[in-house]
């Protein structure tokens, strides 16, 4: 008997621990894959790995993150050899998982996902303990461009539109909900309304964009912004629709390419979120390298883009370091601005 | 009609009740784990899902959503370690009936009221789905506030014999729920300068710290006084009828359930507190609460299950998700290029049916189910104490650091074990302090956005009818019990003279 409940309590503790590992391989695929990564191995001195991988999440399990992570994790898995878990370390808008991160030995063992909103706006918002050099990106993720949505019967069907009506009812409040004090949803919707010109207006912070959305369509608030996810429910459903999309450029999408971009309607703001790899700052080059060189392969497996292509991602994999750094440095200067502008900055 | 007919053949092909097996059997072990939801269950497992047939894949994710909520109360009932924060409620009675011997019933009668919960749950779904979703569109942030202030009034019914001793319990919770991130500015708030605090204080490692650590070090102090006790364990059950015979209870903690699943964003803790109170407070033998109810289990089970199937009410007519749990949902929907709502409901009915109608086999499947995993958990009674708490500390620090993959949180469990054991020395019920928990945030965050919606306007709470609705029945729960004091005072006045 006793032995038997040993075995019980040895079962719920493995369960936990794989749970916490998270690692949804199954022992056959691990077993064949350990050759090829030996056979890789052979040719070069370079660097490869050769233990358990850790890939952060700053982000829940079960958002679209974690999930493109989920998928990396299982395609790097077969083609190392070796266990990739996705391990999630959420909290404060991605801060706390990224501070952790921080930490982590430069080995080549653990690997971030990380946004830029990290580096272009939390650190005006709040005192943060890291900077942008303590990480090295390597390779672009994705790009989440958020669409501005107001519901469907609304009488307006453009943001020239929505600027009359709302010029035209100086007494009515305009109530704009968003997932969060600072984010991009906060800031670009501040910023258009500040210089639309129409001051009589409320800043409805939730803690998501799907309560902000529920709120939407109960007629609670006027307007709010939708991931793609979001808004294809919402389009499809007659329930909602768009007026602008806060991105650079038009989306890529069939979907969405007859949305004209909030820039195009004379609101100079296109921040956008978008998401990269990044390894500790004193990481080697030969890691580094090999690193890139794996997720480059990744990205043209077929599980990667057939979840790509369900997900209705916007790609940005090609990215390279010098890319990302570009895109980057220029925005943290530029959300500075706009955050000190719209009197959110605390530095 | 015949939709109904092809979505229940659609749903018996034997890979889907394989899935739903499979999802229940991951589920209810998910959750009797402490530190595992039924949330981060349905996420672990969602890629799994990825090569498999729409039905398939969303009926395993839902047996693994309602196996995981009830999975919480076996670890509840038998350890006083809620394995989630929905079957918090259940210990309360839950525990005290094991520690009597009565295990073997506490966990049949949390069972088949989890599954009568389930199954009302799903039959509102199947029904009035879309009434109910236009009426839940209806709550907004001040409704939110009101229901979360009519949930923290409990604390003043729950509070034990000592009311203040509760209140000043449920104070600290509300403290505690401040740490972290503000919700509306977005500031930094109580973190000493500590990075994981920026998340909050979560309810894992507090729940697991006060219930768990403190009971274990309660017990560890008599491990050497007596002879190694073990607890009798009857195979006790309750049948069908006996159950029945409370059927208002168990109705009104099942409608209690769904309405709070309806209404996306409160979750099944919040339910399981609400009906344990009004439970509680219409029962003939209140006194039983909390010293080993029955009447208690079944209602905080009755109501954490009745969330599950209607918090698919939204996602299923309006193609929005409430919660986590839908979010996720909605994602494994999208993978499979479908998009729920009223549009999949004209254009292919049969899928939305067949999800409506899984939730009731769903339910049956989890009573056979069920009754097995009681019948292996049931042996933790069997364990001699000195052999028990080691394992069960070990199961605590596991539970909290798989919660947040974080050690800090295990530090966080070990912290609120002492605060715990103080507060136990004191007399102070620890209970008000995670209904606090729980309550404080979805309290806080809708105080102050209802605030702002209406610019600044604080009679906004009155001005709505449901809002008002709230407090009001709050104001009534607060007041209950000292009118009712009065009366039976003056009864007894009356009567001696």
């Amino acid at each position: 008997m006793r032995k038997g409940l040993a075995g019980m309590f040895a079962m719920a503790l493995m369960m936990t621990l794989s749970a916490c590992g998270q690692s949804s391989q199954k022992p056959e695929t691990i077993a064949v894959s350990k050759q090829e990564g030996q056979a890789e191995s052979q040719d070069a001195s370079a660097w490869t790995p050769k233990g358990d991988i850790t890939i952060y999440c700053p982000y829940a399990a079960g958002g679209a993150t974690d999930l493109c992570l989920r998928c990396i994790a299982e395609i790097l898995s077969s083609q190392t050899g070796q266990n990739v878990n996705v391990v999630n370390r959420e909290g404060g808008g991605g801060v706390v998982g990224t501070t952790q991160f921080k930490m982590e030995k430069p080995d080549g063992y653990s690997i971030a996902m990380i946004s830029n909103s990290q580096f272009s706006t939390q650190p005006f918002l709040r005192e943060v303990e890291y900077t942008i050099d303590d990480f090295i990106p390597f390779i672009g993720l994705n790009l989440e461009p958020n669409l501005l949505v107001v519901p469907y019967d609304a009488p307006y069907d453009t943001i020239e539109e929505f600027v009359a009506y709302f010029k035209d009812r100086p007494d009515e409040t305009i109530t704009y909900g968003h997932s969060g004090n600072g984010g991009i949803g906060h800031l670009t919707q501040t910023f258009f309304l500040k210089n639309a010109g129409l001051t009589k207006n409320e800043s409805i912070p939730y803690s998501g964009n799907a309560e902000a959305i529920t709120a939407l369509l109960g007629g609670h608030i006027t307007m709010c912004t939708a991931n793609y996810v979001e808004a294809t429910a919402l389009f499809e459903n007659k329930s909602a629709k768009a007026l602008a999309l806060i991105a650079k450029e038009r989306s890529v999408k069939d979907a969405y390419k007859a949305i004209p971009t909030l820039r195009e309607c004379g609101y100079d703001v296109d921040l956008t979120i978008f998401k990269f790899l990044a390894l500790p700052a004193d990481t080697p080059e030969e890691i580094v390298e090999f690193w890139q060189g794996a997720l480059e392969e990744a990205y043209q497996d077929e599980k990667w883009i057939n979840f790509a292509a369900n997900y209705n991602l916007e790609e940005c994999t090609d990215w390279t370091r010098q890319d990302i750094m570009d895109r980057l440095l220029p925005e943290i200067e530029e959300t500075h601005k706009l955050l000190q502008d719209v009197g959110l900055a605390v530095n | 009609m015949s939709v109904l007919c092809t979505s229940v053949l659609n749903l018996l092909t034997l890979s889907n009740l394989a899935a739903i097996h499979a999802g229940l059997f991951a589920g209810i072990i998910i959750g009797a784990l402490p530190g595992l939801s039924a949330t981060m269950g349905v996420a672990l497992l969602m890629p799994l899902t990825f090569g498999m047939d729409t039905v398939t894949a969303i009926v395993l994710l839902l047996g693994v959503y309602c196996g995981g909520i009830y999975g919480g109360s076996i670890t509840a009932i038998l350890i006083k370690t809620p394995g989630t924060a929905a079957s918090a409620a259940t210990s309360l009675d839950g525990y005290p009936l094991a520690q009597e011997g009565k295990a073997g019933l506490a966990l049949d009668v949390a069972l088949k009221a989890s599954v009568a919960g389930g199954i009302v749950s799903a039959l509102v779904l199947l029904l009035v789905a879309e009434k109910i979703s236009t009426f839940a569109l209806h709550f907004a942030a001040p409704e939110y506030f009101s229901l979360a202030l009519f949930g923290l009034t409990i604390i003043a019914s729950i509070g034990g014999e000592n009311q203040l001793k509760g209140m000043i319990a449920g104070m600290m919770g509300l403290l505690i729920a401040c740490v972290g991130m503000d919700p509306i500015n977005g500031s930094n708030r109580f973190i000493f300068g500590i990075t994981e605090l920026l998340g909050g204080i979560g309810v894992i490692p507090a729940m697991v710290g006060l219930f768990a650590v403190t009971e274990i070090m309660n017990k560890a102090k008599t491990i050497q006084k007596e002879k190694d006790t073990v607890l009798a364990f009857s195979n006790e059950r309750i049948s069908w009828r006996e159950l029945l015979k409370s059927w208002p209870n168990l109705l009104r903690s099942s409608l209690i359930g769904t309405f709070i699943g309806a209404i996306p964003g409160t979750g099944a803790a919040t339910a399981s507190f609400l009906a344990y109170n009004e439970a509680r407070r219409t029962s003939k033998k209140k006194e039983l609460f909390g010293k080993g109810s029955t009447e208690g289990v079944a209602a905080s089970e009755a109501a954490n299950n009745g969330v599950t199937g209607a918090t698919l009410i939204p996602l299923l007519t309006l193609g929005i998700p409430g919660d986590t749990v839908t979010a996720i949902l909605l994602g494994a929907f999208m993978m499979k290029g479908i998009t729920p709502g009223p549009s999949l409901i004209e254009s292919r009915p049969e899928i939305v049916y067949t999800i409506m109608v899984s939730m009731i086999l769903i339910n049956l499947f989890m009573l056979v189910q069920g009754r097995f995993f009681v019948r292996v958990f049931a042996n933790v009674t069997k364990i001699p104490t000195a052999l028990l708490l080691p394992l069960l500390i070990t199961l605590c620090v596991i539970g909290s650091y798989s919660c947040g993959n974080s050690v800090f949180d295990v530090k966080l469990a070990i912290l609120f074990g002492l605060i715990g054991y103080v507060m136990m020395k004191l007399e102070i019920p620890l209970t008000p302090m995670v209904i606090a928990i729980v309550l404080g945030g979805i309290a806080e965050s809708n105080l102050r956005r209802g605030v702002a919606m209406a610019s600044g306007d604080y009679t906004i709470f009155f001005r709505r009818p449901i809002s008002l609705f709230f407090i009001l029945l709050a104001v009534f729960s607060l007041c209950f019990p000292t009118i009712r004091q009065l009366m039976q005072h003056r009864k007894n006045q009356r009567k001696t003279i």
